[in-house]
């Protein structure tokens, strides 16, 4: 419970920076990531990159959105239903996305559901939402001390971390994937058995973290969210497209590897255990001359972590 | 199908033969059984209505706000009003809107090649420690403390819970609000909740004046809480901000001019002839309902959910706003 304390060092440090400011003013989280060195970044594989190609936009220019799918030990086995889905071309027929609850998420699939399921998908259940650890682990409760690491105070699981780049939380004995804004679940019916992979959704407002545990988080959206959040919503019952609506259609999904390799989009991820993703929450929590009273810690799900377009060759 | 609204239809079936099952409801039928006396009449002086221009297809826009009661951020709230009268916005634009962030609109910022618009006189001058309100002396003692699980503890009436930016999160009179409780300081303030309306500034000392505003259209930016002033929430029509198209100019200001949604006015709602006056309730955060309310939305015991979380954040237990029918 350090805000107090954080106030009399935020004062102390801005007076300090005022006086240096000429000098090296703290760089601030953006700089940080632009002053990153190549081994600080992680180039995503065309493996791990779904493409969904959406039908172009009224003034003709190409629509799609890029997921990276959750890496290991995570959802697997959605990850490779997934994966089936894309080479069987099963988003190439009667796709689109049909759900746009604003502050809530955006759904796509086939609306319809009337087709019979694409035949080899692994069976999953609740006890796939979770994955569990090895052996147990003793947890220190961070919100016993507010300082930003990455160990995060949380209000749904004793800690919050970023593992390999994932917001992941834990209670010791298991360890989940998080509904944060971006984030990529896969929908289902009550039954939890249900749901396999071909109707996905992403968290396009604040975090619904109470859907952790009860759904399975396959990945995140790295290229198009803007577009998702800016369809119009919904009119029908819970931000269900109504009769007369006109989705944004799916024309095909892809891997990335599938592609043709100068169709094929490229990312990076920042490495969790780089020096770099040290230097960028520190500063995170770096007064400003905006910000006089920076807070001490984050929500996780506060923090977009970070994820760029790999530039050139 | 992730279909939570249409199982809680399903689950008030299965809930109806017998009381016992009450542990199960959602936290929708909660809130739809809530006795008439927990919901609070939301005051017309308390509620701004905005008329953005009709979309492409000629649907009109409206976006209603609640504005903030005492003790947080009144000075900023008269002036507000005062801009309301005066007819201030009415004619001006959003300016901006950026991605999982902010909506913005009325008086520009500098440097993004648009008119200031000079604002009516004796606008009041707000400091910086208007960000935050006292909190009763009792809340001094030490023995308070916020869980995961939120409760009501002591005579605090409302749900307490465990917050990552302060000591506490909590309600007040209708509003999320966190607080520090130490030895000598014991301070509350409204939070940055998706939806919530704050007032855009330049650096310190100038903390606006209440002519540039900003509605919260992504993941809760508490970061800001504490720098700048909260003044309200959009209770109706959020979607006609988070909407819009994300703007591709600095600070993702609109770069086109004719991508920003025109504001035709901006009105109090008491000032608006009777018909036209939108009437609107909140659940009373310091009722039985509301308490219920706040524990479904942190334990959901529906039948969609395998597992319950055992806890939820401040901005996760939006306070339920109904309309209603004179």
């Amino acid at each position: 419970m350090k805000n107090a304390i954080t106030l009399f060092a935020a004062i102390a440090l801005g007076t300090a920076a005022f006086a240096q400011e000429a000098e090296t003013p703290p760089p601030s989280p953006s700089e940080v990531l632009g002053a990153a060195p190549a081994e600080a970044w992680q180039v995503i594989s065309p493996d791990d990159l779904l493409v969904f190609q959406l039908s172009t936009a009224p003034d003709g220019s190409e629509r799609r959105i890029v997921i990276q799918l959750m890496d290991a030990p995570w959802s697997q086995k959605w990850v490779r239903n997934m994966r089936k889905l894309a080479q069987g071309g099963w988003w190439d027929t009667n796709s689109s996305v049909y759900r746009i609850a604003p502050g809530f998420v955006a759904q796509w699939g086939d609306p319809d559901e009337d087709r019979a399921p694409m035949e080899g998908l692994e069976e999953v259940g609740r006890d796939d939402f979770t994955h569990a650890l090895p052996a147990p682990v003793s947890l220190e409760n961070p919100c016993e001390d507010r300082v930003l690491d990455n160990a995060f105070c949380d209000v749904y699981a004793p800690v919050a971390m970023f593992k390999s780049g994932w917001p992941i939380a834990t209670d010791g004995t298991e360890d989940w994937p998080l509904h944060c804004p971006g984030m990529v679940g896969v929908a289902r019916d009550v039954d939890p058995a249900t749901g396999h992979g071909d109707t996905l959704y992403t968290i396009i407002g604040h975090a619904p973290r109470r859907l952790d545990r009860n759904l399975a988080v396959v990945g995140r959206v790295v290229e198009g969210l803007d577009l998702l959040r800016t369809q119009p919503p919904g009119t029908g019952e819970m931000g269900f497209y109504a009769e007369g609506q006109d989705p944004l259609t799916i024309q095909r999904a892809r891997l990335a590897s599938d592609l043709a390799p100068e169709a094929r989009p490229r990312y990076k991820v920042l490495k969790t255990d780089s020096d770099t993703f040290v230097q960028w929450m520190g500063a995170l929590v770096q007064p400003s001359p905006f910000y006089a009273d920076p807070p001490s810690d984050f929500d996780i799900c506060a923090l977009t972590y970070p994820v760029r377009e790999v530039e050139g060759e | 199908m992730l279909r939570e609204g249409a199982l809680a239809l399903a689950a008030l079936a299965l809930a109806a033969p017998g009381i016992a099952q009450d542990a199960a409801r959602s936290p929708g039928e909660i809130v739809d059984a809530a006795p008439a006396g927990d919901w609070v009449t939301i005051a017309p002086e308390n509620l701004l209505v905005m008329t953005l221009a009709p979309d492409a297809e000629g649907n009109p826009r409206k976006v209603l706000i609640q504005l903030i009661g005492a003790p947080f951020s009144q000075g900023w709230v008269d002036n507000i009003r005062t801009l309301a009268r005066d007819h201030y916005w009415d004619g001006m634009a959003i300016l901006r809107v950026q991605d999982n962030y902010v909506a913005q609109w009325g008086q520009p910022d500098p440097g993004m090649g648009i008119a200031e618009k000079p604002v009516p006189e004796g606008l009041k001058v707000m400091s910086e420690a208007e960000y935050t309100a006292g909190s009763p002396n009792w809340l001094t003692s030490s023995t308070l403390r916020a869980t995961r699980e939120p409760q009501v503890i002591g005579d605090w009436p409302a749900p307490m819970l465990t917050d990552p930016y302060a000591d506490y999160g909590t309600f007040r009179d209708g509003w999320p609000i966190a607080g520090i409780q130490q030895m000598h300081i014991a301070r509350q303030w409204p939070v940055h909740c998706y939806g919530m309306v704050g007032v855009g500034r330049g650096n310190p000392p100038d903390t606006g004046d209440g002519s540039q505003l900003y509605a919260v259209i992504g993941h809760a930016p508490r970061h800001l809480d504490r720098n700048l002033a909260v003044v309200g929430r959009v209770v109706e029509g959020i979607e006609h901000l988070s909407s819009l198209p994300r703007g591709k100019g600095p600070a993702s200001y609109y770069a086109d001019p004719a991508k920003r949604v025109p504001i035709l006015s901006v009105r109090i709602a008491a000032d608006l002839p009777e018909g036209e006056r939108p009437h609107l309730e909140y659940l009373s955060t310091d009722s039985d309902s509301f308490a219920q309310y706040a524990d479904a939305r942190a334990n959901r015991r529906d039948p969609f959910f395998v597992a319950s979380a055992g806890g939820a954040d401040i901005c996760n237990i939006p306070v339920p706003i109904r309309s209603v029918a004179e």
